[in-house]
């Protein structure tokens, strides 16, 4: 299945666990810990988000930690940017409407 | 020799809330609150304003009343016609209004309801306040 950003976001658990990894890197297990789900059901989030790109993972010793990925993360940001343009422009019309009112 | 400085900044705000699924989206206009509330509320005014460039708005039925539908396409240059239907949740004059709408092909007579429809609704709250500035 494809993966995006945004089937990274669709899900309020993934968003949570994405709200956590701002504040640091991340073992699946510290992850898991913060959620009532099953580890399994928390795993397999994580799995999506790393097929997503939305989080990297590094090895240290028989560790895995996870990290955000900041740089895909802001491929969001661009996308919203179109939206900001478009109220801006909306209002900039309705400026002129109200001008000529 | 004194000038008045026509005020440029409109002090536009726009703050996404991921998480909550949210825009929030603050503008100043400078016109009486009034014309702000026709220019949202009266179809001929809104079609002026709605659309993106190059398209225009045109409206097949406006009933500005709680309940009531706006249903009115986005037009492309060439014809091409978006259908967008939008229901008026709660209205209170000159202060707020609430919509629910959606894309649709122009025929639609009620909103999806539950949670299985395909991620198209939107929901716009609207809050007017009124700021008179003296110079």
């Amino acid at each position: 299945m494809r993966r995006d950003i945004y089937q990274a976001i669709a899900d309020p658990t993934r968003r949570a666990i994405l709200t956590l990894l701002t504040v640091g890197t991340m073992t699946p297990n510290a992850i898991a810990g913060h959620f009532g789900s099953s580890r399994q059901a928390v795993s397999k989030h994580i799995q999506i988000l790393a097929e997503c790109g939305a989080v990297d993972q590094t090895h240290s010793g028989r560790e895995i930690y996870y990290q955000l990925n900041m740089e895909k993360m802001k491929e969001i940001d661009y996308w919203m940017a179109a939206f900001r343009k478009m109220w801006e422009d909306r209002f900039d019309q309705l400026d002129k409407v109200l001008n000529d009112l | 020799m004194t000038y008045k400085l026509k005020i440029l900044t409109n002090n536009f705000v726009f703050e996404t809330d991921l998480a909550a699924k949210k825009i929030h989206v603050v503008r100043e206009f400078n016109a009486p609150l009034e014309k702000v509330w026709k220019a949202w509320t009266d179809p001929d005014l809104l079609e002026k304003w709605v659309a993106p460039k190059p398209w225009k708005a045109a409206t097949k039925t406006m009933d500005f009343t709680v309940g009531g539908i706006w249903l009115y396409a986005m037009v492309s240059p060439e014809g091409q016609k978006h259908w967008v239907y939008a229901k008026f949740t709660a209205i209170e004059k000159d202060v707020a209004i609430s919509s629910t709408g959606m894309f649709c092909d122009g025929t639609v007579t009620r909103l999806p309801t539950g949670q299985n429809h395909t991620g198209i609704l939107h929901s716009h709250p609207l809050t007017v306040t009124e700021q008179r500035s003296t110079w």
